[in-house]
């Protein structure tokens, strides 16, 4: 039912209406695909910019310099994100937790510098112009919401089977997974590539999408906290979570540039902060009725999560 | 046919201590054996080296003629060698069956079963522990014994030829212990080789076939377990030297 409604959304001829639509669905994307790691994995993933720079590089470049058609370009890009993912995990993923964080976070800003400091290929500060898409806007409607029920049809197969087993395993106690037969660093690298992956094919749709691509907005490391807020505040290592936050924070962020564009980021901010404060498990733990909200329930929330 | 494990002088040092010196023993397929010694023996280290959840200084492991200690963990795993954790390790917001079906899915023959199959192994060694009826409980509310179960089944799940368990019954009152002897006991019987570290004395005595004393990381007996009862050095290495003294002139006397 959902989905025949938003398949005929785009019939409905409102281009704003439209354009936040495709935004929301390719955060979702991007917050499915970072809750592989820092959901299900336990791996937080702080430099997933880098996936979505390289993936908008990748089909800009190759659109530009070798006019390929966009499809070639757009796969491209997806692919050598997953092949990048899998060299720098097989290094990074043998650190854990936070340094993995900062790791990741490092990467992604020194390939931004790589990107902006190697003009005679990349183009250097002033950007890539891709050529104007000959289809309507619709068009990346769609691709953004095939990638997202592709995204969330693999995640939940892959939860019931052993590929999820062994990355729960693997967040939960990394250790305890290793003696019981979990290859823990290929689980690993799997989900980073996949995750990579995805994200790297919502950057090269990106591109084309908005057709002027440069480094700082493209690399830009706030982006990538605004995936990871998305996932964490719907709920990260479930399915629904992520997607949740997304829609709910890509549509009260445009409210907010709408009405009150000064308060926009003070605004975010807050919601953020009792987010965090008190329901560190995400909105998702609320919507099944697992737990209610009250008073207690917040005042027993605050007590577990106090230092 | 070589034994089922064959650890030969196995030292470690953290940093220039040593916390396992020139230990050599081996074990028969089937022998259910107890590993005991006083604190910072070097008892778990020794688990830890044959799981190579920590690598060997110097010496050599080997599993059925076989040398691991340069193999990984997950390998060494899925060659049928299975461990507990003293400080148990559950995988807290998995339920139960999850938990298990985790050693299931991976353990030796795991990378075969489909989910079916390695549901229907996790449901089958809930059973056998006792932990059955609440195998959708999510492992962090679980009970100390029943965290201590949980662990068994884990291992288990992986059908391990040669099962390490490091205190399992820490913890537990008179009747759970009796419980967990008899599991132990059962386990074995079914034909798995059992090499378990206990400090529950008593316990440990009735059920082991041969015992390994260590101390300061060194291996100061091995025997039955009438015979290790009965050696003064491990009288004094439990006890100190006076003890020991005395009870040797009471016992001449």
């Amino acid at each position: 039912m959902i989905v025949l409604v938003l398949l005929a959304v785009p019939f409905a001829h409102n281009s704003y209406f439209l354009h936040l639509l495709t935004l929301m669905f390719a955060f979702a994307v991007m917050a499915e695909a970072w809750n592989l790691m820092g959901g299900f994995t336990g791996y937080p993933d702080f430099g997933l910019v880098v996936f979505f720079g390289l993936g908008a590089y990748t089909t800009g470049l190759l659109m530009t310099k070798q006019k390929a058609p966009f499809p070639v370009a757009f796969l491209a890009g997806g692919l050598l994100c997953c092949a990048f993912a899998i060299l720098v995990g097989l290094l990074l993923l043998r650190l854990r937790g936070h340094y993995f964080a900062i790791a990741t976070l490092g990467i992604s800003q020194a390939v931004r510098e790589i990107v902006a400091n190697w003009p005679s290929v990349t183009g250097g500060g002033t950007g890539v112009s891709l050529p104007i898409p000959d289809f309507e806007n619709n068009v990346f409607y769609y691709i953004m919401f095939g990638l997202l029920v592709i995204i969330v049809a693999f995640t939940w197969s892959i939860s019931r089977q052993r590929l999820g087993f062994g990355l729960l395993a693997i967040r939960e106690d990394e250790l305890a997974a290793q003696v019981l037969g979990v290859n823990t660093l290929r689980y690993k690298v799997t989900a980073y590539a996949t995750s990579g992956f995805f994200i790297g094919l919502v950057g090269g749709a990106y591109a084309y999408w908005v057709t002027f691509i440069d480094p700082d907005t493209i690399f830009n490391v706030g982006f990538s906290v605004e995936v990871i807020i998305m996932a964490v505040l719907g709920g990260a290592g479930s399915i629904a979570g992520p997607l949740i936050g997304a829609f709910v924070l890509t549509g009260v962020s445009e409210v907010l540039n709408a009405y009150v564009p000064s308060l926009h980021v003070t605004v975010l901010g807050a919601i953020i902060v009792l987010v965090v404060l008190l329901i560190p498990n995400g909105v998702i733990e609320y919507l099944g009725f697992k737990r209610k909200f009250t008073l207690r329930s917040i005042r027993s929330t605050l007590a577990a999560t106090r230092i | 046919m070589p034994p089922l494990l064959e650890v030969v002088k196995a030292t470690k040092y953290f940093g220039g201590l040593p916390a396992v010196r020139d230990v050599s023993f081996s074990i028969e397929p089937g022998e259910l054996v107890g590993l005991i010694g006083p604190n910072g023996a070097g008892k778990t280290t020794l688990i830890s080296l044959i799981s190579r959840t920590e690598r060997l200084s110097e010496g050599e492991i080997r599993f059925k003629g076989q040398r691991i200690s340069d193999k990984t963990p997950h390998e060494i795993g899925r060659m049928g060698v299975a461990r507990t954790f003293q400080v148990v390790k559950p995988f807290k917001s998995m339920t139960v069956l999850e938990n298990v079906a985790v050693g299931a899915f991976f353990g030796s023959d795991g990378l075969k079963r489909s989910r079916a199959q390695a549901l229907d192994k996790a449901h089958e060694v809930l059973r056998r522990v006792g932990l059955d009826r609440k195998s959708e409980y999510l492992a962090h509310a679980l009970t100390v014994p029943d965290r201590k179960r949980l662990e068994v089944a884990k291992a288990l799940a992986t059908d391990p030829e040669l099962l390490l368990l490091d205190e399992v019954m820490a913890g537990l009152n008179l009747a759970e212990i009796d419980e967990a002897m008899a599991l132990i006991q059962e386990v074995n019987r079914q034909g798995v080789t059992v090499l378990a570290i206990e400090h529950v004395m008593k316990a440990i005595m009735g059920v082991s076939q041969r015992i390994i004393v260590m101390d300061h990381g060194q291996q100061i007996a091995a025997g039955t377990p009438a015979e290790v009862a009965a050696n003064p050095i491990v009288i004094s290495a439990y006890l100190g030297k006076r003890y020991a003294a005395r009870s040797a002139t009471a016992g001449a006397s």
